[in-house]
């Protein structure tokens, strides 16, 4: 069974594996902060400046942050590898796998992913951890004597993270085939389902809300507890988005359908497949909301206060969100990937019934841009309830500041990221002969 | 023509057309002697399943099917024939009636055991989506051992039985679809099954890979008294059989020995004018 699950599409699984390297990296990299700081033979007066600017923290706050993305991440990306596998689990529920067995095959796969990815991950983030580390002392933000140190715990730490969040996700996305009675599987395997979950729907409005009532609270807070509280405003907002990602799809489709009968077989499309497409929605927010909390307020200060802060300080914000960025980013493009791979079929029957293909890959880009908008506006609902509070209690004002240029070339990101994920795989699948990929 | 109100159970006997060799070689195992009703590995009792928007999939229906009998089950799309199999293979609970697979009542069985019971007593062939693509014959065939079934023949017998000698360590993949059915079919009957359930088996075949099909599972009821529920669309395959069940708007509306492809056609035709 896990044989098959590996063989059957490898692609479904370089989603989990990378997102699971580089959430090792990341907290490699954020517990050889953590020790080379506290390991590091200052004076008690650098001590006290180190702790004072809050650089000290650096390394914890990175690798608990780390710790939290990944469990989002690596749960999204393993998810949708399984939900791939909706068939061929069916197939062995009918002819005598108990749901147990099920699930335990799920877990041996989420697991034998989280080896080898957690093994290529920890060096790339001890390498990265070494070139921020000097990043640091080149820009003066921490002394000299800083030097570069492993923690201890890196390699157990690191593992534990991926491993359990690796099997996490997939034994919550293992909950339904495993439990589906075999005749609704079989069924539910040839036609993805519609209807927006019963649970899913309520608990995404409430995660939302709990965001929205969380981000009221603070901007009643002192700056730097507010500053703090604002990552959780926004994971809980970008879970609550993924969770409605099926109904917010839904909503950007009847937009799609007045772009004539192309946007119609688009907007059908996404319709039919909201549910795995919402997948990718979550890394996606998060990523846009991410680099866009950061930036504004970076622009927002200096235009309030007329002050440039330090070019130190500005690298320390960069490369840290930088880091979160890209690793959202990258399960983005994965999970899309995952998503265009289990489409091929359809794409394929597109072509049979009489779609040329450049107008198979035009139905393909509506839908980019479908998820490209609801994205951008999803990720900006987010990014605008963490961002006030944070602004109105550092600044004293509600209004987000951003140069038009730099919106642009937001949009612009966020769209290269979904095509990349989305068109560039189509394009290159509808090089093969469509009766070849049907048959 | 021979009728029946659908809410008696339907029991016929087995119209023998045995093989010049019907040895029972693999008589179902033992366990089944207990059960009251010896002679029926499919028993379904007033059996009805409603889906969600209120569609009628079946209204009571009863059917025992002893060991060794082959029964086709025909009828219009939506007459609730998947349905019938589904709930008598235990993939689908109904929603009233009781139903006894393989001597042991499954009505509110637990799913584990129940999964269980079907990896041992039950084989399945679909229409398509039978097996696991990037497996090999021999592997695919293994399945229902690997999962725990009892190893009752060895893959090598099972495939020299569908023709597939040699073939065992090619993916599957590569297989044309006749062979993929014939797959199948035996992994279907590694585990020396009590019943083989068949949903649209021949659906994707040419005529003559199909009769291939059919004899395999015909000389399963007649060799190894396997009981062999089917359902098809297409009267040359139920002609194989040696029962024709036809279900209209989720009953049974005829019931009785299966005759020839001509015959069952007019059958059918008779049963769809009735609802037209």
């Amino acid at each position: 069974m896990i044989r098959q699950a590996f063989r059957a599409n490898p692609w479904a699984f370089l989603g989990p594996a990378a997102t699971q390297a580089l959430a090792a990296a990341l907290v490699a990299t954020g517990l050889c902060l953590l020790a080379s700081f506290d390991g590091a033979p200052l004076r008690p007066d650098q001590r006290a400046a180190l702790t004072d600017s809050g650089v000290a923290d650096l390394g914890l706050i990175f690798t608990l942050s780390s710790v939290y993305l990944a469990v989002l991440i690596v749960g999204v990306t393993m998810g949708t590898a399984i939900a791939d596998q909706a068939r061929d689990l069916a197939l062995v529920r009918t002819i005598g796998a108990t749901p147990a067995r099920v699930r335990r095959a799920i877990a041996t796969q989420a697991a034998l992913v989280a080896l080898p990815a957690t093994a290529a991950g920890i060096p790339l983030g001890l390498l990265a951890g070494h070139a921020w580390l000097h990043g640091l002392i080149g820009h003066g933000v921490v002394p000299a004597e800083v030097s570069f140190r492993v923690h201890g715990g890196t390699v157990p730490i690191a593992y534990a993270v991926t491993v359990g969040t690796s099997l996490l996700g997939a034994m919550i996305a293992a909950i339904r085939p495993s439990r589906l009675r075999p005749a609704v599987a079989l069924t539910e395997a040839m036609v993805p389902r519609r209807r927006a979950g019963r649970v899913r729907t309520p608990i995404g409005l409430l995660l939302l809300a709990g965001g929205i009532a969380l981000a009221v609270l603070i901007s009643g807070l002192d700056p730097q507890t507010a500053d703090q509280a604002g990552l959780f405003v926004m994971l809980a907002m970008c879970v609550g988005v993924g969770l409605l990602g099926p109904v917010l799809l839904r909503v950007t489709v009847p937009a799609v359908r007045r772009l004539g009968s192309t946007g119609a077989l688009a907007a059908d499309a996404v319709a039919a497949r909201a549910r795995s497409l919402s997948g990718a929605l979550v890394p996606l927010t998060l990523a846009v909301a991410f680099a866009a909390v950061t930036i504004v307020r970076g622009t927002t200060t200096a235009h309030v206060t007329g002050i440039t802060s330090p070019a130190a300080d500005r690298w320390l914000e960069y490369s840290g969100t930088g880091a979160y960025t890209a690793f959202a980013a990258i399960a983005a493009v994965n999970t899309l990937v995952t998503v265009m791979h289990a489409r091929r079929h359809e794409l394929a029957v597109v072509r049979l019934a009489g779609g040329t293909r450049g107008r198979t890959l035009a139905v393909v880009i509506c839908d980019a841009l479908v998820v490209t908008s609801t994205a951008l506006a999803a990720g900006a609902v987010v990014a605008a309830t963490t961002l006030l509070p944070l602004l109105h209690t550092a600044l004293g004002t509600w209004r987000p500041w951003l140069p038009f240029p730099w919106l642009v070339a937001g949009v612009a990101a966020t769209a290269a990221l979904v095509f990349a994920g989305m068109v560039a795989p189509a394009a290159a699948g509808l090089r093969r002969a469509p009766i070849e990929v049907v048959g | 023509m021979w009728r029946r109100p659908c809410a008696v159970t339907c029991s016929v006997g087995a119209v023998n057309r045995t093989s010049p060799c019907g040895v029972g070689t693999d008589v179902p195992a033992p366990g089944d002697g207990q059960s009251e009703r010896m002679d029926s590995v499919i028993s379904l009792a007033s059996v009805s399943r409603r889906y969600p928007r209120g569609v009628r999939a079946l209204r009571d229906v009863s059917l025992d099917v002893p060991a060794g009998q082959f029964v086709a089950v025909m009828g219009e799309t939506g007459s609730g024939k998947s349905t019938l199999l589904h709930c008598a293979a235990g993939l689908d609970r109904p929603d009233g009636g009781r139903v006894r697979l393989a001597g042991q009542d499954i009505t509110r069985m637990r799913e584990a055991r129940l999964t269980r019971l079907r990896r041992d007593r039950a084989g399945f062939v679909f229409q398509a989506y039978n097996l696991l693509s990037e497996l090999t014959v021999r592997q695919n065939v293994a399945l229902p051992v690997r999962l725990g079934g009892p190893r009752a023949r060895t893959v090598d017998e099972v495939l020299d039985q569908v023709g597939l000698a040699g073939l065992g360590e090619r993916p599957v993949g590569e297989l044309s679809g006749g062979q993929r059915q014939r797959v199948a079919v035996a992994r279907a009957l590694v585990t020396a099954p009590a019943v083989i359930f068949a949903d649209e088996p021949t659906g994707a075949l040419d005529p003559a890979t199909g009769a291939r099909i059919l004899a395999l599972l015909r000389a399963a009821a007649d060799r190894d008294r396997v009981a062999v529920l089917m359902v098809t669309h297409d009267p040359v395959a139920a002609a194989w059989s040696d029962r024709l069940v036809l279900l209209r708007e989720g009953a049974v509306v005829d019931d009785g020995p299966a005759s020839d492809a001509a015959g069952i056609a007019e059958r059918l035709r008779g049963v769809s004018a009735v609802s037209a």
